[in-house]
C-alpha cells in the first residue's frame, strides 16, 4: 500500500469538491421561508444617537437595540489586573463608538429590498469627537471612548528583567520608532450566517463561516440567556478564516434573536464593504524600542514600548489586550540577551475593534525586533546576520526557557539562519551590489526569524483568564460496521486541510485506508466540544487526540480480535489494517463486521465498551510548540519611484515532524503572501474623523498572483519533544516574518543613500518620501 | 441595482431616438464603471441602451498619416491591431495594459474618454498625440474635449463615433500602475510630430493635463536627458491614500524621462 499515514504528500481529500465548485458554503445553503437581512451601519466614528426614525410602513421589519433589551452585550474580559471591560451592545444602545457599528437590522425577502429599508431608516446624532489614533488615545485630556472609564486604556502592563544593568553596560544603544498598519483580514469568503429555530427541538440552529463553533455556541448562550442544549452551531465549508472568523459576531447573536423573533430563517452575508469598513481590522501597533549592546553587536537589553491599538471593544473570546499582552512576553523572540524592560498599552480607539490576525501581534513583534538586529548591525557596521548568529538560542541551550519564561521545546535556530544565507547566497549578492545595477536600481537582501508559540493551552491561557481556556481536546473515532473509521472532532477546518492530514493520522494508528476514514467536523450536534481552530494548534491538539482515541479504538478492536482467534489481546498486533494473532488473522472489517451485525459469532463476556471512543488529549507540555523559521529575501528597489521587485524569498523552517509536507508547503505560501501584503500593500487608513478610507478592493490593496514570487521552502525537521509524532504547529508562521525581512532588504538596499524605513508597509511613497528626507537633510 | 429597461440598437439613428424616448437614458459602451456605478446605486437609470450592435462605431483604419479607431473598438482589439502596433506602438502598448484581460476585452475606447477617469490611459494618450474626437454633431480636439474631474465637452446626448489620430515620429508611454486597479497613479504620454512635441500626463491631476516646460524643452532637444531640473509643482494634483501629491509630482519627472527613453 502507498504510504499514507505521518509524513505522506497525500492530495487533500477536500479540495474534490473544492475544485468542482462543489463546496458548502453558507452562501450555498438555503432554507424554506427564508428572508435576508441588512444592517444599518454607522456613518460616524463617535456621537449619540439621539433618535432613530422608522417609517411606519417599514417598522415591522426593522429591529434595533430598544427590541432587543433582553440579550445581554458581548463582554470579553480577561483576569490580568488592571483590565478595563466594554460593553458591546449587539445593536448600539445610545451611543456608537466606530464607523460599521450596527444600529439596526432590517429584514426583507432580498439583500436588495433589505438595503432599502435600511436607506429609509433616519438617525440622528449628537457628534462626538473621534479618537482616530492609539497614542491620540493614549494622551491625557483625550476624549474618552468608555464614559466611566478614567482614560482610553484596556490594559497597561509592564515587565522589567533589570534593564538599568544593560544601560550601564552597553557599549552602544540604538533607537528606533516602529509602526505597522492597521490590516483588514481577507478570506475570499466573507462572513455569513443563516439562523433559524426548529420547533420539534426546540433549538436555535446557526449555519455560520466560524473557526470555533462551540465558542460561538458558548457566547450565544451566554448573550441570548439559552441553554447550550437548545443551541446547534454548524460551520459548512468556510472559505478562509485567519482569525477572522475565531469571534462571537454581534451580527451571529443578531440573526439569532431575530430566528426566534420572526419565525423563519433569516441569512445575512457579509458584503466586502463590510467586511473592509466594519470588521475586519487588524495588526495595528506602535513601538519605542532601544537596544542596548557591546561593540561586537551581542544583545545586553532590549528596552521597549508598545501599543495597540484596541478599537472600540474587546471581541469575544480573545478580550482586547490579548494582542499587547502577548507583545510583552514574545518581543525577545529567537534571542537570548540579559535584560529587558517592555511597557505595554492597549488602547481603545474610535475603530472595529482588533482582531486576531494570522500570526496574532507575532507578526508586529518580528517587524520591530528584527528591523532593531538590522539597525544595530548597520550602527556597529557589521553584517546582520552575524550579529543575529551571535544573539540567537544556542541548539545545545534547549529546551530553553528564554528571558520571559516562553519554554522554546527543540530546535537549531543558527542553522536555520545559516541555511537561509546559503540559500540566498549572500556572498553573491553582496558582490553583485558592489557591481551596482545596469538599470539604476538599488539591490538588498534582508533577514529575519521568528519563533511560533502554538498549540499552548490551559497553563497559558488560564494566565490571561480569558473566556476560553484550552483543556484537553478531545476527538471521537469510531469503527463503522463496514471496517471505516469516523472521527470527530470539534475544532474546524477552513483550509488547513484537517479531513486530510486528522485521517492521516487515524491511518498511521489503525493502519485502515485513507479512502474508508472519514473527519467529520464543524457542527456541534455530531462533535466534541472545542475551543476550536486557532493558535495554529489543530495538527498538535485533534492530531493528538485523534491518535489517542484510535489507540484506544485499537485496544477494543484487539479485544474483540482475540475473541475471535481465541488468544489473549496483547498476543494481536494490528498492522496494516488487520489484526495479527498467533494463530491467525482477520481484517479490522470483519472485526467490526462482527461487533455490530453478527453478535452471536462473540462470547458473552466480550468488552461491552464498543468501537466507538472519545478521549481527550493534551501534549506533556501544555506551554506550546515553538516552530521557528528564517526567512531571506533579495529585492531591487528603484529609488526613482519607490517601486520594489522581490527576486528571490527563501524560507527554511522547522515545524517539527511534517503530517504531509505538501500541506505544510501550501500554509507556508499562503502564509508568506499575506505577510507580502502586510510588508508592501495592505493599509486601512483611517482620516482624523476616524473614517475608514479603503472601502473596496481597489483601494485596500492585497497582493495578487503577479506579486507573490516563487518561494523556496526547505525544512528541517526537529521532532518537539513534548506531542503525539513530534508534530509542532506551523499554520501561522509563513504570514510573520516577510514584513520584517522584506523591509530590511530594502533598507540593505537603500543604506547607501542613508534612508531607512520603519513603517509598514513600505509602499513606493514612502520609500521615495525617505529617500527625499535624508536628501533635504543633507541640503540643510 | 434597480431595474431599467435595456436596449440594444443596431443605428446610431435608433439609439439616438431611445435615449430622446427615453425618461432618463444612459448609453453604455463596456460597462466596465457604468455597471459597477449601478451596482453600486450611484446611477439608477431608467433605460440603457447599450451601444455594442452599432457597427458604425467600431473598427480600426489608417489612411495616410491618420489612424481612426471607432468608439466602441475594445482595449483588446487595440491592443491586437496591426495597423496601431506599426502606426504607433505606445498606444498598442497602452492598450494592452488597462487593467486586466476581462476589462480589455470589455472596456473600449469611448467609454473611456467619455467617463474621462482622472486615472484612465487613453486621454493621456489622446492629448499627447493631439488626436480629435469625432461625436455625432461635430470634432472636438482633445485639447478641448477632457475639461475636468469625470468631465467633458460632451453635451448631454451627443455619442463619440470615432477618434482620428495623428501618426507621430516617436510616441512612448510609461505609467506607474496603482496595483490593485492598474489605473494610472501617473502616466505620461510623450509624443514628438515633426517640430513639435506633446506631454500629457494622467493619474496626477484631477483631469489630464499638459506640461508645456517639458514639451519646450523637448522641441529643443528630445532626450531624457533634456528634462534634467524640470519638475512639476505637487500644488493642485491628486493627494489621497494612495500617493501624495508631492509623490505624484515626482513621478510624473520620472515617466517622463522614461517616456521619452522609450519612445519609438
Amino acid at each position: 500500500m502507498k504510504k499514507q499515514g505521518v509524513g505522506a504528500r497525500l492530495v487533500r481529500k477536500e479540495d474534490d469538491r473544492y475544485m468542482r465548485g462543489r463546496g458548502q458554503f453558507v452562501g450555498d445553503i438555503r432554507r424554506a421561508g427564508m428572508k435576508d437581512v441588512a444592517f444599518l451601519r454607522s456613518p460616524v466614528a463617535h456621537a449619540r444617537i439621539t433618535s432613530i426614525n422608522i417609517p411606519e410602513d417599514i417598522q415591522a421589519n426593522v429591529v434595533t437595540a430598544a427590541d432587543m433589551a433582553s440579550v445581554k452585550p458581548i463582554t470579553a474580559v480577561t483576569s490580568l489586573p488592571g483590565f478595563k471591560p466594554s460593553n458591546q451592545s449587539i445593536l448600539a444602545e445610545g451611543k456608537v463608538r466606530h464607523v460599521g457599528e450596527m444600529i439596526a437590522l432590517c429584514i426583507a425577502p432580498t439583500r436588495a429590498e433589505a438595503e432599502d429599508l435600511v436607506a429609509r431608516v433616519e438617525v440622528d446624532f449628537e457628534d462626538l469627537p473621534p479618537v482616530h489614533d492609539m497614542l491620540q488615545a493614549r494622551e491625557k485630556d483625550s476624549p474618552l471612548i468608555h464614559e466611566g472609564w478614567s482614560d482610553n486604556i484596556f490594559l497597561e502592563t509592564l515587565v522589567d528583567y533589570d534593564m538599568a544593568d544593560a544601560e550601564r553596560e552597553a557599549a552602544v544603544k540604538v533607537s528606533r520608532e516602529f509602526s505597522t498598519a492597521r490590516q483588514c483580514m481577507s478570506p475570499i469568503e466573507g462572513r455569513g450566517a443563516i439562523a433559524e429555530w426548529d420547533h420539534r427541538l426546540e433549538q436555535l440552529t446557526l449555519h455560520t463561516s466560524t473557526q470555533m463553533p462551540h465558542i460561538v455556541r458558548s457566547g450565544l448562550a451566554e448573550c441570548l440567556g439559552l441553554d447550550h442544549g437548545s443551541i446547534r452551531v454548524v460551520a459548512p465549508d468556510v472559505g478562509g478564516g485567519f482569525g477572522y472568523k475565531g469571534i462571537l459576531l454581534p451580527e451571529e447573536v443578531c440573526l439569532a434573536w431575530a430566528a426566534m423573533q420572526f419565525g423563519h430563517p433569516v441569512r445575512w452575508l457579509e458584503d466586502r464593504r463590510e467586511n473592509l469598513t466594519a470588521s475586519a481590522n487588524c495588526r495595528e501597533h506602535h513601538y519605542v524600542m532601544t537596544a542596548y549592546a557591546d561593540k561586537d553587536g551581542k544583545l545586553l537589553g532590549i528596552d521597549a514600548e508598545a501599543t495597540v491599538d484596541s478599537g472600540a471593544y474587546s471581541s469575544y473570546p480573545f478580550a482586547a489586550c490579548l494582542e499587547a499582552a502577548q507583545v510583552a512576553s514574545i518581543l525577545p523572540g529567537v534571542y537570548d540577551f540579559p535584560h529587558y524592560r517592555c511597557h505595554t498599552f492597549s488602547a481603545a480607539t474610535n475603530k472595529p475593534p482588533i482582531l486576531p490576525y494570522r500570526g496574532v501581534a507575532r507578526t508586529g513583534v518580528c517587524f520591530a525586533m528584527e528591523l532593531m538586529i538590522d539597525a544595530v548591525a548597520r550602527e556597529l557596521q557589521l553584517e546582520p546576520t552575524d550579529v543575529r548568529l551571535k544573539n540567537l538560542v544556542r541548539p545545545e541551550q534547549m529546551p530553553f526557557d528564554n528571558i520571559t519564561h516562553k519554554h522554546f521545546d527543540s530546535g537549531d535556530y543558527p542553522e536555520a539562519l545559516r541555511q537561509a544565507i546559503k540559500a540566498i547566497d549572500l556572498k553573491a549578492v553582496r558582490k553583485r551590489q558592489k557591481k551596482g545595477e545596469t538599470d539604476g536600481r538599488l539591490l538588498g537582501v534582508g533577514f529575519a526569524m521568528y519563533c511560533e508559540q502554538a498549540a499552548h493551552g490551559t497553563s497559558v491561557y488560564a494566565g490571561w483568564g480569558i473566556p476560553m481556556v484550552p483543556g484537553h481536546e478531545q476527538a471521537n473515532a469510531r469503527l463503522t460496521p463496514d471496517g471505516g473509521l469516523e472521527l470527530r472532532i470539534g475544532a474546524h477546518s477552513h483550509g488547513q486541510g484537517l479531513e486530510t492530514t486528522l485521517s492521516q493520522v487515524g491511518h498511521e494508528v489503525l493502519g485502515i485506508p485513507h479512502e474508508k476514514i472519514k473527519v467529520v467536523h464543524g457542527d456541534t450536534a455530531y462533535t466534541p466540544y472545542s475551543t476550536g481552530t486557532w493558535g495554529s494548534r489543530c495538527m498538535v491538539m485533534s492530531g493528538g487526540a485523534v491518535a489517542e482515541a484510535c489507540d484506544q479504538l485499537a485496544s477494543r478492536a484487539r479485544g474483540i480480535a482475540a475473541k475471535m482467534l481465541q488468544c489473549k489481546p496483547g498476543e494481536i498486533t494490528l498492522k496494516d489494517g488487520r489484526a495479527h494473532g498467533p494463530s491467525g488473522e482477520l481484517s479490522i472489517e470483519e472485526v467490526a463486521h462482527v461487533w455490530y451485525r453478527r453478535p452471536q459469532d462473540l462470547p458473552e463476556d466480550v468488552d461491552p465498551a464498543g468501537l466507538e471512543v472519545t478521549s481527550g488529549y493534551k501534549p506533556e507540555r501544555d506551554t506550546g510548540t515553538f516552530s521557528y523559521a528564517a526567512h531571506a529575501v533579495t529585492v531591487a528597489v528603484d529609488p526613482e519611484t519607490g517601486e520594489v521587485e522581490i527576486l528571490d524569498y527563501v524560507i527554511v523552517e522547522d515545524g517539527g515532524v511534517l503530517v504531509n509536507p505538501m500541506i505544510v508547503d501550501g500554509q507556508i505560501y499562503g502564509g508568506a503572501a499575506q505577510g507580502i501584503g502586510t510588508a508592501l500593500y495592505e493599509e486601512m487608513i483611517f482620516d482624523s474623523e476616524a473614517q475608514p478610507l479603503a472601502s473596496t478592493l481597489s483601494d485596500y490593496l492585497l497582493p495578487g498572483p503577479t506579486e507573490v514570487p516563487s518561494i523556496r521552502v526547505f525544512h528541517m525537521e526537529t521532532p518537539s519533544p513534548y506531542t503525539r509524532f513530534g508534530v509542532k504547529g506551523i499554520g501561522e508562521g509563513g504570514a510573520i516574518a516577510p514584513p520584517a525581512a522584506i523591509t530590511n532588504a530594502i533598507n540593505d538596499a537603500l543604506k547607501n543613500l542613508g534612508a531607512e524605513l520603519a513603517v509598514s508597509p513600505v509602499t513606493p511613497r514612502r520609500i521615495v518620501e525617505a529617500i527625499a528626507a535624508v536628501r533635504r537633510s543633507d541640503a540643510a | 441595482m434597480y431595474d431599467f429597461t435595456y436596449h440594444r440598437p443596431e443605428t446610431l439613428a435608433d439609439a439616438e431616438k431611445m435615449f430622446a424616448d427615453a425618461d432618463d437614458g444612459q448609453y453604455i459602451a463596456g460597462g466596465q464603471t457604468m455597471v459597477p456605478v449601478m451596482k453600486q446605486r450611484l446611477a439608477m437609470p431608467s433605460d440603457i441602451i447599450d451601444l455594442e450592435r452599432i457597427s458604425d462605431l467600431k473598427g480600426i483604419s489608417r489612411d495616410g498619416n491618420v489612424l481612426s479607431i471607432g468608439a466602441m473598438t475594445t482595449h483588446a482589439e487595440v491592443a491586437g491591431s496591426g495597423d496601431v502596433a506599426k502606426a504607433i506602438p505606445a498606444l498598442a502598448r497602452l492598450a494592452d495594459d488597462i487593467g486586466d484581460p476581462a476589462v480589455r476585452n470589455r472596456g473600449t475606447l469611448g467609454g473611456s474618454i467619455a467617463n474621462n477617469d482622472p486615472a484612465a490611459d487613453y486621454p493621456a494618450a489622446l492629448v499627447g498625440l493631439g488626436a480629435t474626437i469625432h461625436t455625432t454633431s461635430r470634432e472636438i480636439p482633445a485639447d478641448d474635449f477632457f475639461t475636468g474631474l469625470f468631465e467633458t465637452a460632451l453635451e448631454e446626448g451627443e455619442v463619440i463615433v470615432k477618434v482620428s489620430i495623428p501618426v507621430p515620429d516617436k510616441a512612448g508611454y510609461v505609467k506607474f500602475p496603482q496595483p490593485a486597479s492598474r489605473f494610472a497613479l501617473v502616466g505620461v504620454f510623450v509624443a514628438q510630430i515633426g517640430d513639435s512635441v506633446r506631454v500629457a500626463a494622467t493619474g496626477a491631476g484631477p483631469c489630464v493635463f499638459r506640461v508645456e516646460a517639458m514639451e519646450k524643452a523637448l522641441e529643443k532637444d528630445f532626450s531624457a536627458s533634456a528634462l534634467k531640473g524640470i519638475s512639476v509643482p505637487g500644488e493642485g494634483l491628486n493627494n489621497d491614500i494612495h500617493a501624495s501629491a508631492d509623490y505624484r509630482a515626482s513621478l510624473i519627472s520620472t515617466l517622463a524621462r522614461r517616456a521619452v527613453a522609450a519612445a519609438e
